[in-house]
């Protein structure tokens, strides 16, 4: 059948050239649709109910609020699991849902249940969903800045409150509408709102309540439509406007009456603009600014909306006040463009390389560029795959791609080809007419056809393993073995279709082969070492099988590394701090660690983000900040060939030295990710569910000093639930109810002396502003000052009159009736919980370890034993066990079933071609030999095991198999047609030199730049790389050598036999 | 390899020793100040066993010193000092909420070191109250006969002298005009009067107030009710940019104001200018009694954890001890120290938070 399509194509060679222009041109568009990002997105299938409860406490939060929603998400269809954490003024749950399942139906669902169970939340908190969005969904940043000398409309410098403000209702709503972007989050500066701030001695001496002011300022703000009235035909609309619109005249608002005369809002309290009571802020180069995050819409092109992010900003930044402007902070184009970049020198070098090589090896210009545009035909068939399978291109996925790998089949045709097309020449002693031509490219495709389609079917089935990873690691490294197994499989269809078509056109003629002197002293130094191997088959044997050995011992040494880190360029930083740190002070360390990052001469800025955004993505407590610390181009460094590991050492250093915080190192997106998939990421994670926390607690420290002991453990800690201070205020009934107050009275007047209560909006065209009744500040800064709020006490009755008072009042009228708050409340500092986590609708703490020294399943075991044993749980309370090595253990174990079955798999394709199950054995042989020259390069280079040498070994086996069943099926050719043992094997060996030389130096050569290679996707092709290029060598030796002696050695008897 | 062992037990007896040493003093007499310096020479020994420079008998036998003089056993030492978060069997420094600061780190903590040592506070109360005019000067202009206002002299806001004619009455008895006249000078603060007018001899026409003096009448609420006493001294900003403005407590009611629970005291203060308008509200500052106490630290030394005070005492080498303490009393800037701590001894007065936020930051973590 082969055969029959080759004869085809190079019938109809002109048809199959248009066809693989089509399918380029086709790819070609494809590539524009193809989402490309910089590293693969990890993110779970995951829906966000963010709740904010101003005020609430993270108990109330978690009962009023977590509680009856999380409950509610139950039984949704694919649901994987839910969790939650109640916070002080936040609820946030995360459903997570099965891989695969439809977001938006997901979303719908859920929706509907938080609409089922809404009667039963408290009626002043929000719930929405978070954005539909990833892990990679925070393409771009930027901040508002304010020129020195720019003045606001008031001729004031700008603050922080008027930058946020034009960025909430000046640059926000039209970023919006940039397609792809599915939120604008912002952070830092002030909410801008208005404050009405009443003295509440003056209220209370007019007999009134903060109540009435509030009130007063919602009645008195309103417009009213009443309908229409008809006159002569025409049809007037009744409004009623009542908004007040200027801020000023809130304090004209009448409040009520005393002795008579009006009392105006502006009579007992000030107005003033004011700042909220912010639960965020942000901050960059040691300076508080306003920061705005574009969020991406989930499987959009990070390329595409980025640009169209940066077209808006710089159309909207010309209409914005004189003085103001928009500076970039992050762009995730930046990152995109070094992915094309990489991917693009790939396909380069790659190409540039073949069409070396192949010139010197074959001595045939048109010959080697025909093979080498195998290379971009073959990547534009992979794209178009992608974009049909939805993979999306970045580092891992194309960076990884090994070109020289993928052209081995076209070369070996060409190769034959060439041979083939320069003996006929040489035999006739003329120049070969157009019929000769193709029938000898056809006879030359069409043998070493079958052993090139086995050995690329072969690399195929070596990828599957990968294909069956799940989780993190699944999301990491399919995308990967899809692109390559789709390259692989456009390249088999080019190598048999095109190849020979385009032979059959461009290369005619006088095809003599012209000598390579490469191939020459080659050819020279080859005869007298495969003579050398022939003659000592057994020593050979086991020396290959010792040198083996040898290696797979070496292998057991060497630390792995599951999942690589993709170099993002910049680095993120996470400052932890104790709960309870106040917002301010977070900032004011944030702000230090700013001035000491940007001393290094790579950093070019620092920005932060500390505590939560308005949209609560990541419910940040006010302790903690999030730092992107952006990393200068290389070329501007002081000293550009330094290490990022150095960088990251001097910023290390520098974070140390300011106390006070700890401080994780990471990158922008994998931050991200982290925040969003955020299992456990120790070892070992203990799950103690129950339901009181004091109980929980003490069970989570019993197991933590249990496994503790365990041998092996390492970095035991209990996740800390406790330890946010919390100035409790319990109203005193009995003295509360004998002045006339009520707990609701008091707690209200607390909640608006330090939170305020909110009394309408106020509207200025878009511009919305709050309206708070707050006391004032100076009431409300500290403990001290809070014992003393004045608590207004109800209105005296007229009735009070009747009955003559107990005792004689020495005040005359005019003394206000209030009393401090301290009479009326207790008040006392305690920790509380600083946060309530839940996992399936229960709440949990967790235990986490880590495990040195000693392998993760016995481990896992013991613990699980001694625990169980010694920790004794009260009814209602359970276990659970996790982390990292449930992974890990899946993983090992659907890869122990996987890998053989591949190997079996491998075995039965070289069965299948070379027909008996010893020639299979044989070049199966290659494999193990091939892994040997890996192992080493790895080791001298002192890299890990990591998937991506993983990805290099797989590649290795592939090589090794193509070229030994290149050469035994050559050689049982010429044994078939007659030849003699040995001379079929030296014939062989020494006919299958070049090729084999030609694929070894174009996959091996190929990745000499990438090994060294310093670009972004680095820490992928490094490994690879090193590995591709020391299992070449080896092979190349191995199959040139080993093989023939190993194939002598096995085939012996038949000789004797046939003898 | 055992000399670093018995260091690291001594080292830990020492600790618990002084934990016990500190929880207990409250027991112990107060103003037991030998007991205090025990407490730090304790903190000293400590500093010398992390130098690691003595024998091993040496260890061993302040080990034995600590742990005896104090008469109490390792575990009650744990358990005093224990913060509920211990998981594990070591009480590394951090858990102790002790903390050790490498030179680069204090450089950038910006800590601020003082003594403590004995000083004076000032203590005061701040109360609420309103102006009232000084009632003692403070006179109601009354016709004694009942009859018509046949002419008035002195409007309302006008200055008058002593003796000065106000205004005259015509008596519908005698039917004869007599003067009203000034008892005392001052000004016109209410004087709802007009020609022709038929004036009864129940209410005042005029009422004439000097108001070179007025009243300050406060609010105690119960909390303060004990600790104001006449002739205390008392601070207020005059309203309409007067500056301050100083008085003393006249009188403290003997009854109080059933339905605000509070008692009245009263300042009269000096008003040459007028700024204290009779009816403003005011918000005063009661000094009390100055106190010499025998130690005291800045307020903001004092940290807390719930609701247990403690401060930071710096040792050698970025030492930091946590010491707890009980305070005592405390004016706008200063607190006393009842116990925990010393005169002379040196603690962290400004910025310490962040030592207890370097103690605390293993306690940080960003979970979802």
């Amino acid at each position: 059948m082969i055969q029959a399509i080759v004869s085809f194509c190079v019938k109809h060679r002109w048809l199959v050239l248009l066809t693989v222009a089509f399918v380029a041109a086709f790819g070609a568009y494809n590539f524009t649709r193809l989402p490309i990002d910089a590293v693969p997105d990890i993110t779970n299938v995951q829906v966000q109910i963010n709740t904010s409860a101003p005020g609430y406490s993270p108990v109330e939060v978690e009962q009023r609020i977590t509680f009856p929603l999380e409950t509610a998400m139950g039984g949704l269809p694919g649901l994987d699991y839910t969790r939650s954490l109640s916070r002080y003024g936040l609820s946030q749950i995360t459903v997570v849902f099965v891989d695969g399942t439809d977001i938006y139906r997901a979303r719908q669902l859920i929706g509907e249940r938080i609409q089922a169970v809404s009667g039963e939340l408290p009626p002043d908190v929000e719930t929405a969903m978070g954005p539909i969005s990833t892990g990679l969904g925070e393409i771009y940043m930027y901040r508002m800045a304010a020129a020195p000398d720019a003045r606001n409309a008031e001729g004031k410098p700008y603050t922080l409150s008027d930058l946020r403000a034009i960025h909430d209702w000046m640059l926000r709503p039209q970023l919006r509408t940039v397609p792809g972007v599915v939120e604008v989050n912002a952070i830092g500066g002030f909410e801008r709102q208005i404050h009405v701030v009443p003295d509440p001695y003056r209220l209370t001496s007019f007999n009134l309540t903060f109540a009435d002011v509030v009130k007063a300022l919602e009645d008195n703000n309103v417009n009213q439509g009443a309908g229409y009235i008809e006159r002569n035909g025409e049809q007037y609309l009744i409004r009623l406007p009542g908004q007040i619109g200027d801020a000023a005249a809130f304090g004209e608002v009448l409040l009520g009456t005393h002795n008579g005369g009006p009392i105006y809002i502006h009579d007992v309290a000030e107005v003033t603009f004011g700042k909220e009571l912010r639960t965020g802020a942000a901050t960059h180069d040691g300076e508080e600014t306003v920061l705005g995050t574009a969020v991406m819409l989930m499987g959009e092109n990070s390329r595409e909306v980025a640009g169209a992010v940066r077209g808006k900003l710089a159309e909207v930044g010309r209409s914005l006040p004189e003085g103001v402007t928009i500076e970039t902070l992050y762009d995730r184009t930046d990152l995109v463009q070094k992915t094309i970049s990489t991917v693009r020198n790939n396909l380069v070098e790659g190409a540039m390389l073949v069409i070396v090589v192949l010139f010197v090896l074959l001595r045939n210009f048109r010959a080697a560029l025909i093979t080498a545009a195998i290379i971009p035909l073959s990547m534009l068939i992979a794209v178009t795959g992608m974009v049909e399978y939805r993979v999306s291109a970045n580092l891992m996925s194309l960076g990884a791609i090994d070109f020289g790998l993928i052209v081995d089949g076209a070369v070996i045709i060409t190769e034959n080809c060439l041979r083939r097309l320069s003996e006929e020449r040489k035999h006739l002693g003329r120049v070969l007419g157009l019929d000769e031509r193709f029938a000898v490219v056809v006879d030359a495709t069409r043998e070493v056809i079958t052993p090139a389609m086995f050995g690329s079917f072969i690399i195929t089935v070596v990828y599957l393993p990968i294909l069956t990873l799940t989780g993190v690691e699944g999301k990491m490294f399919t995308p990967m073995a899809v692109t390559v197994v789709l390259a692989l499989l456009g390249a088999m269809a080019l190598a048999i279709t095109f190849v020979p078509a385009a032979i059959a056109i461009f290369v005619r003629g006088d095809v003599e082969e012209k000598e390579s002197p490469v191939m020459r002293w080659a050819e020279k130094g080859y005869r007298p070492a495969l003579r050398f191997a022939l003659g000592r088959q057994k020593t050979v044997a086991i020396a290959a099988a010792a040198l083996v050995f040898v290696a797979a011992l070496g292998a057991t040494r060497f630390g792995t590394e599951f999942i690589p880190r993709l170099d993002e360029g910049d680095v993120a930083v996470q400052v932890l701090r104790m709960p309870g740190t106040s917002l301010t002070q977070s900032v004011e360390m944030q702000k230090q660690v700013e001035r000491a990052l940007i001393e290094l001469p790579e950093v070019r800025e620092v920005f932060a983000r500390t505590g939560t955004a308005e949209i609560a993505t990541d419910p940040m407590p006010p302790s903690i900040s999030d730092a992107y610390v952006m990393i200068e181009p290389r070329s501007s460094w002081p000293n550009p060939r330094k290490r990022k590991a150095e960088l990251l050492r001097e910023i290390d250093e520098k974070l140390a030295a300011i106390p006070g915080a700890n401080y994780e190192v990471s990158q922008p997106i994998e931050l991200r990710f982290n925040e969003l998939i955020s299992g456990v990421r120790s070892d070992v994670g203990i799950k103690i569910f129950g339901d009181d926390m004091e109980r929980l607690l003490a069970s989570a420290n019993e197991v933590a000093a249990v496994v503790q002991r365990i041998e092996g453990a390492a970095d035991v800690q209990v996740e800390q639930v406790q330890g946010l201070p919390v100035l409790s205020i319990s109203v005193k009934r009995d003295v509360a109810a004998r002045l006339g107050l009520s707990v609701a009275e008091v707690q209200a007047v607390v909640q608006a002396a330090v939170g305020g209560a909110r009394a309408g909006t106020f509207y200025e065209g878009d511009w919305r502003t709050p309206v708070l009744v707050r006391l004032p500040e100076a009431l409300r800064q500290d403990m001290d000052r809070l014992r003393e709020l004045p608590i207004p006490l109800p209105p005296a009755h007229e009735a009070e009159d009747r009955f003559a008072p107990a005792s004689y009042s020495p005040f005359g009228d005019g003394m206000p009736r209030v009393v401090p708050l301290r009479e009326v409340a207790e008040i006392g500092l305690a920790p509380g919980p600083n946060q309530i986590s839940r996992e399936n609708g229960k709440r949990r703490i967790t235990v986490t370890a880590n495990i040195r020294e000693r392998d993760l399943g016995s481990f896992v075991d013991e613990a699980r034993d001694t625990v169980e044993a010694q920790v004794r749980l009260p009814p209602g309370y359970w276990f659970e066990w996790g982390g990292q090595f449930e992974q890990l253990v899946s993983a090992a174990k659907r890869l122990s079933i996987v890998v053989p079955a591949a190997l079996v798999l491998i075995f039965a394709l070289l069965f299948a071609s070379l027909g008996t199950a010893r020639d299979a054995l044989l070049v199966f042989s290659g494999v193990p030999l091939a892994l040997t020259g890996g192992i080493a390069a790895l080791a001298l280079r002192g890299m890990p095991l990591s998937i991506s040498a993983g990805v290099g070994f797989i590649a290795l086996s592939g090589v090794a198999v193509l070229n030994g069943l290149v050469i035994i099926s050559f050689i049982k050719n010429l044994r078939a047609q007659g030849l003699p043992l040995d001379e079929a094997i030296r014939q062989g060996a020494m006919t299958r030199l070049r090729p084999v030389l030609m694929t070894a130096l174009v996959a091996s050569l190929g990745f000499v730049p990438m090994a060294l290679a310093t670009s972004a996707g680095a820490e992928v092709q490094r490994p690879l790389a090193t590995v591709v290029i020391g299992g070449i060598l080896s092979s190349t030796i191995l199959t040139l050598l080993v093989l023939p002696a190993i194939y002598r050695l096995a085939h012996a008897r038949d000789e004797e036999r046939a003898a | 390899m055992k000399t670093i062992k018995t260091e690291i037990l001594a080292r830990r007896l020492l600790a618990s020793g002084l934990a016990v040493a500190l929880a207990i003093s409250p027991a112990l007499a107060q103003g037991d100040r030998d007991h205090d310096h025990g407490g730090d020479k304790a903190v000293e020994e400590h500093h010398d066993h992390r130098d690691g420079s003595e024998s091993e008998e040496e260890h061993d036998a302040h080990g034995e010193d600590a742990h005896d003089g104090h008469g109490h056993d390792e575990e009650d030492g744990h358990d005093e000092s224990g913060h509920g978060h211990s998981h594990d069997d070591e009480h590394d420094e951090h858990e102790d909420g002790h903390v050790t600061l490498t030179p680069a780190q204090i450089g950038n903590a910006r800590l601020e070191i003082a003594k403590a040592g004995p000083g004076t506070l000032h203590p005061s109360i701040t109360l609420f109250g309103t102006v009232r005019p000084d009632l003692d000067r403070l006179v109601h202009v009354v016709p004694r006969f009942p009859g018509i206002v046949t002419s008035v002299n002195k409007r309302l806001g006008d200055r008058v002298e002593k003796g000065e004619v106000m205004a005259t009455v015509e008596s519908n008895e005698s039917l004869r005009a007599y003067p009203l006249i000034a008892s005392i000078p001052g000004r016109v603060i209410l004087g709802n009067v007009v020609p022709g007018q038929f004036a009864g001899t129940d209410d005042p026409l005029m009422v004439v107030a000097d108001l070179s003096t007025v009243w300050l009448d406060l609010q105690v609420h119960r909390h303060d009710a004990g600790l104001i006493r006449e002739g205390q001294r008392v601070v207020f900003p005059a309203e309409n940019g007067g500056g301050e403005v100083e008085a003393v407590v006249s009188y403290v009611s003997p009854i109080a104001a059933q339905d605000t629970q509070s008692v009245l005291a009263r300042a009269t203060a000096a008003n040459p200018e007028g700024h204290l308008q009779p009816g403003l509200f005011v918000t005063a500052s009661v000094m009390q009694e100055p106190v010499s106490a025998p130690v005291t630290v800045k307020r903001e030394a004092i940290l807390h954890d719930g609701a247990e005070a403690f401060i930071y005492v710096p040792g050698e080498e970025g030492y930091f001890e946590r010491v707890p303490v009980k305070v005592g009393r405390s004016d706008a800037s200063h607190v006393e120290i009842l116990e925990g701590l010393a005169a002379g001894i040196s603690y962290v007065a400004g910025n310490a938070f962040i030592l207890k936020a370097e103690a605390g930051k293993n306690t940080a973590a960003h979970s979802h």
